[in-house]
């Protein structure tokens, strides 16, 4: 029909798209020779900068040819004058915004842009500020422009109070965000510091961000950004270092000291000694090539200890233990544990704070039940506030997250296996050197090194999969029971020197080489290994490799 | 513009109202030979927009302006028909627009807002350059000529107004309603001369309303109505202080918003996210099938002033609404957030009467035949088939379509038309505006919906700021919008007899009122014609109503596309330029 539109077929279009991209090949590929050509011949000029100009323009990301603008610069740096040098840079901070236009993660670009303003006489910063707010308008997530916006900032003194204003838009605009309440965390200790400690924030402000924070969370519980900002605001308290306990031992004549946290050796030049209240001047030694360790020795003379000087007091900073030798062998100090121990490593906010946020997430919870953010939120809350009050609570909304958020399963059990061991450590008193979590669901052991002076440990009846991570901080341990558990492997029994009784039954190990470290616990006289898919081959192995050790199997 | 016209087309189409505008684009696109005229000078019908100077000019005299010859069957005696034909003449329609009035209270010279559009439909726009409405006044075969407008329109035109809720806006602001409107009686606040004779002025045209039989439609956009005591303690009860405040409907909006609890916040993006998908989760709102929406927002433990924004600002429903149609409201509202900004609505810069237009240049584009000033006075029927075969225009020309279509301002004779409903629509120029609250944001579109009260039905308010192009710097441009009909009629005027106090001013008394500078009112009826009666092949298209979408509209036009061309693409995408083989 008269005046009908004929189009053409999709075959044509493609094949005109194919000759057109082939001719920009070809471009492309002369105008990369040319460059190269330049680039090898150190030739800097005019040309050469249009060349690559044009061959970024179609691919910004090519930093061979970024690299030889650098160098094109910073030779007219030296054979230009200034005004034609600056126009030379404002052609390329605006030949740059084109690239990013199109390609606004381009490292190259903004990288290049970083070099072009630290390179020019007078930058004008505020210019750069604007063109990060036009970009982070676009894309309030990219984080090569945060990371601009930062540098920026760094270089012209911005004000903190500014920026936060600037997070506080963006997050108003779209509050699942990180980068904007990650750079707010950064922002805000400098404009309102706590009184006590400079890398958090002062109460008022802490409880305006709650505030903001809460009405995030309330409109969409299921951001994350919003429950990391959280999480941040209420802090993790920092463990103090201190003394755990102390082991002085006649056999061997040697000093163990563990502490809270791993120090080096350094740090154990504040670790003094007394004997008899007198200083002792004595060299530590780690049990391991680590830096830092739990775990440090020193040897004691012989002769001081068998002439009745029987005091022995270790102090560092403000924390001390004594023992005093009384004839035995082996001689033990531990500090005393109760709640507080752990509390304060879940948040070290007023509890005041603690309280009026574990009320709006039960509020939350009550609205919204089983979102996996709330439910996580409140079981680190109610260990924040008080551990034993709430932990019947605490176990049960563990549970739940076990199969509200399936995925994580694992990690809901560990942290549940940490809170038991913690409220374990808590209720008993170290001395007794006996530790007994039989039947606990652990599916994980930690805070070993608060076990450093514990004979005998029994696990079994648990869920542990392994026993890898390294047992060593337990140097006293002499009688290890971990039946009936899923055990598949033991390397973090190695070295146990004072081991003697180790129960492996109804576990899964399956073969000699699993079986191994125990050859390396060189005081071992039994070890059961009834109930294991071992096949009777690796046991007779076993029996020749330990022909002094007493093997329990299943014939 | 009398030249002849060629006589033969596949569809005749009068008037170029929005629905008949897509038609025609939608028929020339797949081919169709269509011939589309309007006895107006310019595009658009009952969509059209028009600057104050012409809206001035409508309202005085509706219908005149193009009626040349057509006086009733005068001349339909000229026209010859043979026997087995009959002539059946096409009125226009007056209904359309009644109870016109203006009133301008400013010394004409004095203002420079007697430029810019005012549109029919509650968009309008004034802009500093004096734009005439009309077109091109020759029978015009638009070639490609094309702007931005047609661009947009011609690449997708359903995509952009099927989807929507619509017209409008780079920033359309929606506000729960307020009963805060301006005061007229505030000459304290006008330094310069003219305020004493406006007070007088418009006092004489308040005495005016209310001695006039019926009620003016003024009266119920006017501030009095939410003024009375009732109003107040009602308002007290939804514990709502008076100013508009700004619906929270987007999340973002929730986070900010210091409107609603957090508790309430949560409880409001649930049902936001129910209402979202709200079809895959039946069993939420099971029991709530024989109830009304508010009912079941009541269950969603939404409080009172939740339930009422969610109600009339976000569904923009009313209390009798039921609980699926208030969902699907819903529903659409969320989906069209987010499409253009943080809004639901977009505003055109120039008029709604620019879409229709739009439709016409694609139309145009695609080889349909335009002429302006030139209507059917009637249409030939076959006395044995009872088909229209032919339309007679007003030069006299007998030209033959195969389907004719008419617009809601085209009535064959005859025909049964009903009055559906009817909207009661007030303009105001204002020098300040009815909505400030958030000060630091710059509004430049606010909705306001004021539910209805003291047996008051609803009114929405729309106004547009300068930055709008509508008004002149510092003035506002406030639409008021109401559906009567004969009962809340009544009731209005009952109520406006026993009930409407003298101005409560303590209320607002520190902040300035503000002073109306312009005014009309007029009511809108929309007809229905019954089809039964008219040949299969002719069709009646519907006028705009009170909707603020274009959904009914592109419906429409969608359904009368697919009975003249069944089977065939509703507006398929128009080809690019690169795409189209040159001969």
């Amino acid at each position: 029909m008269h005046g009908r539109l004929k189009v053409k077929t999709t075959a044509v279009q493609a094949e005109e798209k194919r000759i057109k991209r082939q001719k920009k090949l070809k471009l492309f590929q002369g105008a990369l020779a040319a460059a190269f050509k330049k680039i090898h011949s150190k030739e800097y000029d005019a040309e050469g900068l249009y060349i690559t100009q044009e061959i970024l323009a179609a691919n910004s990301d090519y930093y061979t040819i970024w690299n030889y603008r650098k160098n094109a610069f910073l030779h007219y740096k030296n054979t230009k004058t200034s005004e034609e040098l600056l126009k030379c840079f404002q052609d390329e901070l605006s030949f740059l915004q084109n690239c990013l236009k199109n390609n606004p993660k381009s490292y190259s670009c903004w990288n290049q842009r970083c070099f072009v303003l630290l390179t020019m006489s007078e930058p004008d910063w505020k210019k750069e500020l604007q063109l990060c707010d036009l970009f982070l308008q676009f894309d309030d997530r990219n984080f090569h422009c945060w990371d601009y916006r930062r540098f920026v900032v760094q270089h012209s003194a911005v004000l903190p109070g500014e920026e936060i204003q600037f997070t506080h838009k963006l997050i108003e605009n779209n509050f699942s965000n990180y980068s904007s309440w990650h750079y707010r965390s950064k922002l805000l200790p400098i404009e309102c510091p706590d009184a006590s400690d400079k890398n958090r924030i002062g109460e008022k402000m802490l409880l305006e961000e709650l505030e903001l924070v809460q009405n995030a969370f309330f409109t969409d519980p299921n951001d994350q950004s919003a429950w990391f900002y959280h999480r941040w605001l209420l802090g993790r308290g920092e463990t103090k270092q201190s003394l755990l306990s102390l082991h002085v031992s006649l056999l061997d004549n040697k000093l163990t000291c563990t502490l809270r946290k791993p120090a080096s050796i350094k740090d154990c030049s504040c670790l003094n000694v007394y004997m008899n209240d007198i200083p002792h001047a004595v060299v530590w030694n780690g049990c391991n090539q680590q830096k830092y360790q739990h775990i440090w020795q020193c040897d004691l003379p012989k002769e001081d200890l068998s002439s009745g000087a029987n005091k022995i007091k270790v102090e560092f900073r403000s924390s001390e233990l004594m023992v005093e030798m009384t004839g035995e062998d082996e001689a033990i100090s531990c500090i005393e544990t109760n709640t507080e121990t752990f509390r304060q490593s879940s948040s070290d906010a007023k509890l005041s704070v603690l309280t009026e946020e574990l009320k709006s997430c039960q509020e939350l919870n009550d609205l919204e039940p089983g979102n996996k953010w709330v439910m996580l939120t409140l079981v680190l809350l109610m260990r924040a506030i008080d551990p034993t009050h709430h932990s019947s609570q605490v176990h049960d909304t563990l549970h739940e997250l076990c199969t509200v958020d399936g995925m994580r399963q694992c990690y809901y059990q560990d942290l549940l296996s940490k809170f038991v061991i913690e409220d374990h450590i808590a209720a008993v008193d170290l001395h007794q050197r006996c530790i007994n979590l039989h039947g606990k669901a652990l599916t994980r052991v930690c805070r070993f090194e608060f076990f450093s002076t514990i004979t005998s440990l029994n696990l079994s009846h648990n869920q542990l999969h392994s026993l890898n991570s390294p047992l060593k901080l337990l140097h006293c341990l002499q009688k290890l029971d971990v039946s009936e558990n899923q055990i598949v492997e033991i390397s973090g029994l190695k070295d146990l020197t004072k081991l003697v009784l180790l129960n492996l039954d109804s576990n899964r190990m399956s073969s000699l080489k699993t079986l191994e470290p125990v050859t390396t616990c060189t005081a071992l006289q039994k070890i059961s290994v009834k109930l294991n898919p071992i096949p009777s081959e690796d046991i007779d192995s076993l029996l020749q490799i330990l022909p002094n050790v007493e093997i329990v199997y299943e014939s | 513009m009398n030249e002849a016209l060629p006589d033969d087309f596949d569809v005749i189409i009068i008037g170029t109202g929005l629905p008949a505008a897509v038609v025609s684009g939608a028929l020339s696109r797949v081919d169709k030979k269509v011939l589309h005229l309007d006895r107006n000078d310019y595009y658009g019908g009952s969509w059209s927009s028009f600057n104050i100077k012409s809206v001035e000019t409508f309202l005085q005299n509706p219908y005149d302006s193009a009626e040349y010859l057509n006086k009733d069957g005068e001349e339909t005696s000229n026209i010859e028909v043979s026997e087995d034909e009959e002539f059946v003449p096409i009125l226009q329609n007056k209904n359309f627009i009644t109870k016109a009035e203006y009133s301008c209270y400013l010394k004409r010279r004095s203002v420079k807002m007697v430029i810019g559009r005012i549109n029919l439909l509650p968009f309008i726009r004034f802009s500093e350059k004096n734009e005439e409405p009309a077109q091109s006044s020759s029978p015009c075969v638009d070639t490609c000529q094309s702007d931005v407008v047609e661009q947009s329109c011609a690449s997708k035109p359903d995509d952009s107004l099927k989807s929507g809720e619509t017209p409008i806006s780079e920033e359309v602001q929606k506000r729960e309603e307020s009963p805060k409107v301006e005061n007229c009686n505030d000459p304290a606040t006008q330094g310069d001369g003219d305020s004493v004779e406006k007070e007088k002025e418009l006092t004489q045209e308040l005495d005016k309303a209310k001695t006039k039989e019926k009620v003016d439609v003024s009266e119920v956009v006017k501030p009095r109505f939410p003024l009375s005591e009732d109003f107040y303690k009602q308002w007290r009860h939804y514990n709502l202080d008076l100013s508009p405040k700004r619906v929270p409907c987007s999340r973002a909006d929730v986070f900010s918003s210091k409107f609603v609890s957090v508790v309430e916040k949560r409880i409001l993006m649930r049902l936001f996210t129910l209402c979202a998908n709200y079809k895959d989760h039946e069993q939420e709102y099971q029991n709530f099938r024989e109830k009304t929406f508010i009912e079941f927002l009541a269950s969603r433990r939404l409080s009172l002033k939740a339930q009422h924004f969610v109600l009339y600002s976000i569904a923009m429903v009313s209390e009798t609404t039921s609980t699926l149609d208030g969902l699907a409201a819903t529903h659409k509202f969320l989906h069209s957030l987010g499409r253009y900004g943080n809004s639901a609505f977009l505003w055109p810069s120039y008029g709604v009467g620019e879409i229709p237009q739009a439709f016409c240049r694609f139309s145009a584009v695609f080889g349909g035949t335009f002429c302006l000033r030139r209507y059917a006075v009637g249409f030939i029927k076959d006395k044995t088939t009872g088909r229209c075969t032919a339309i007679v225009d007003n030069t006299g020309q007998k030209i033959r379509c195969g389907t004719l279509i008419l617009d809601d301002l085209n009535l064959p004779h005859g025909a049964n038309t009903t009055s559906t409903s009817s909207v009661d629509r007030a303009i105001y120029v204002i020098d300040s505006t009815v909505s400030k609250s958030d000060a630091e944001q710059i509004i430049q579109v606010s909705l306001v919906t004021i539910p209805p009260m003291c047996d008051n039905p609803a009114v929405r308010l729309i106004e547009a700021g300068p930055l709008c192009c509508v008004c002149p710097k510092n003035n506002y441009v406030v639409h008021g919008i109401c559906f009567t009909n004969y009962c809340t009629k009544k009731n209005c005027e009952k109520q406006h007899e026993t009930n409407i106090k003298p101005e409560v001013g303590g209320e607002d008394s520190q902040s300035r009122k503000p002073v109306i500078l312009w005014s009309c009112h007029f009511t809108m009826t929309d007809t229905n014609t019954d089809n039964s009666t008219l040949p299969p092949n002719v069709i009646t298209l519907q006028g705009p109503r009170m909707d603020l979408g274009f959904d009914r509209a592109m419906n429409e036009a969608r359904e009368v596309f697919l009975r003249i061309c069944p089977g065939e693409d509703f507006l398929p995408r128009a080809p690019d330029p690169e795409e189209i083989v040159f001969d």
